[in-house]
């Protein structure tokens, strides 16, 4: 008895060591130093205009910079564009314009974080970015294109945040399954898809998808709404609505408490937020945010 | 390769532990060849879970998470022998630890079906089960509808100590050491802890 008994005490020690393990952290004060963002707002393009994009930019750069993100490494981080006599066009966002901004990084360390926010207009049924100087699709910025520019940046961490029409075309859900409508209008009321009817009804699909490996997506990406609805600014609001709820979510979107807002938060509380504050009284203009897959996330803003 | 050969010895693991019952019941029943009683169980346990992940296909780290899970069993035993056992359960874990770089795991949570097979030695007044088997499971990430459906190995040494009640003959509380190791993608979680429960017997003459 004596025996067993201190073999459970070694075992039940060993569990206590991995559970204080797991509780280890770093403290927000040791946030990796090397994050870097793009903001992008056209406001104005020859497509036309798009309102509240260039304030949407220009707010999130300013709470960017104060969450540790470094907005002035390259002097090409901000490409805005508007008409307005308080806010200025900085870099104008045209498609070479943009593209070089992201490939100011490919000399980025692999653990560095590469963030690019996009206001403006998405191309009607695909989702297309629409840069200042577009006038035919081709002038446009695809999910690949897109895709194929970040994917070539060194480090490991992208996160990429799109205030847009269609911008769910974007969302890569990886070995997941999105429950989500891409159409919020088909919902019924304001609940989604059953998550566990969804799992049982693509189980085989789902397993397979574990099974083959599949990895990550390259880049974690968060949509203003899904690939078959438009997104809306709010004058009201004075801001793009998704925007309004991501830059709220930096103060208010800390679930847990733990000082980290990480994109998954800042997600869930904006999704809520449409959903509770914005979709109920829309009238035809209600939206839901979209979320790339994968079992990993990264962390959007730092509250020291 | 890395992944494959640690798959490799976990699945090595597992059929050492399955193996082991499987062979100690047949050197049994050829010794005695008395006729095994068969007799049912079942049992409701809460666990406490520590859940490192590690994505080495992404070039991810090893980071830890905490959990916990719900589960209600049912098994067939025949004898010492437990040929087959059926457990659901609801598990819930949490975000994981965060890396250097600012990077961490979703939480996740959901449902899990498990079947195992073991053997139970008897250590005086108590028993000591050894289970293993695979399990499947469905997934959605914490906040947000995007769903996931995973397998797993999974094993567990169990403790049952019998309680004497009278309106309740065969009673028994559960102790155990929970082990799962779960292919989610690339992402492979390792989930261990301490769970407690309570068993008892199912039907009629099941007392034992």
């Amino acid at each position: 008895m004596n025996k067993l008994t201190n073999i459970i005490t070694l075992l039940i020690a060993t569990v206590i060591a991995l559970v204080l393990s797991a509780c280890s952290n770093i403290t927000a004060s040791d946030a990796a130093s090397n994050r870097y963002a793009i903001v992008i707002g056209v406001g104005v393009s020859t497509a036309g205009n798009c309102a509240f994009a260039d304030k949407d930019a220009y707010k999130m750069a300013a709470l960017l910079t104060t969450k540790g993100w470094k907005l002035n490494a390259t002097g090409y981080q901000q490409l805005i564009s508007s008409t307005s006599s308080e806010m200025q066009t900085v870099n104008e966002p045209t498609k070479t314009n943009i593209q070089l901004a992201i490939s100011g990084f490919n000399s980025v360390s692999s653990d560095a974080t590469v963030l690019v926010f996009y206001s403006g207009h998405g191309y009607s049924g695909n989702g297309y970015l629409v840069p200042s100087d577009a006038s035919t699709l081709s002038d446009c910025i695809s999910p690949a294109m897109l895709t194929q520019w970040m994917g070539a940046l060194p480090c490991k961490n992208k996160i990429l945040i799109l205030d847009s029409c269609y911008s769910g075309a974007f969302i890569d859900t990886g070995s997941s399954i999105d429950a989500s409508p891409q159409n919020s209008n088909t919902l019924s009321g304001t609940s989604e898809s059953g998550v566990f009817t969804t799992a049982i009804e693509n189980l085989s699909s789902l397993i397979s998808k574990s099974i083959s490996e599949y990895g990550d997506p390259d880049v974690l990406t968060i949509s203003a709404c899904g690939s078959d609805e438009e997104s809306y600014g709010s004058y009201d609001l004075e801001e793009g609505v998704f925007t309004y709820y991501l830059l709220q979510a930096a103060s208010s979107g800390d679930s847990d408490g733990d000082g980290y807002v990480t994109t998954t938060e800042a997600y869930t509380y904006a999704k809520k937020r449409i959903k509770v504050k914005w979709n109920t009284s829309a009238f035809g203009e209600a939206l839901l945010p979209h979320i790339s897959g994968g079992t990993g996330d990264l962390v959007l803003y730092v509250n020291n | 390769m890395r992944s494959n050969c640690r798959t490799a010895k976990i699945i090595a693991v597992c059929l050492l532990l399955g193996a082991f019952p499987i062979l100690s019941f047949a050197q049994e029943a050829k010794a005695t060849r008395i006729a095994t009683p068969l007799s049912f169980r079942g049992d409701f346990s809460a666990a406490g879970l520590v859940v490192p992940s590690e994505n080495d296909l992404d070039g991810r780290p090893l980071l830890a998470a905490a959990g916990l899970s719900l589960g209600l069993g049912a098994e067939l035993r025949a004898g010492q022998w437990i040929p087959i056992r059926s457990q659901l359960s609801y598990y819930s874990t949490g975000r994981s630890a965060v890396d250097e770089s600012l990077f961490l795991y979703r939480a996740f949570l959901g449902w899990r079906w498990a079947l195992e097979t073991g053997y139970g030695f008897k250590i005086g007044k108590l028993e000591l089960d050894l289970l293993g088997g695979g399990a499947i499971s469905a997934s959605e990430y914490a906040g947000t509808a995007l769903v996931s459906a995973y397998y797993s190995l999974v094993a567990e040494p169990r403790l049952l100590i019998p309680v004497p009640l009278n309106k309740m003959p065969g009673f028994a509380i559960t102790a155990s050491l929970p082990f799962e190791y779960m292919w989610r993608g690339s992402t492979r979680s390792f989930a261990t802890g301490l769970s407690a429960g309570v068993s008892i017997p199912l039907g009629k003459g099941a007392a034992q």
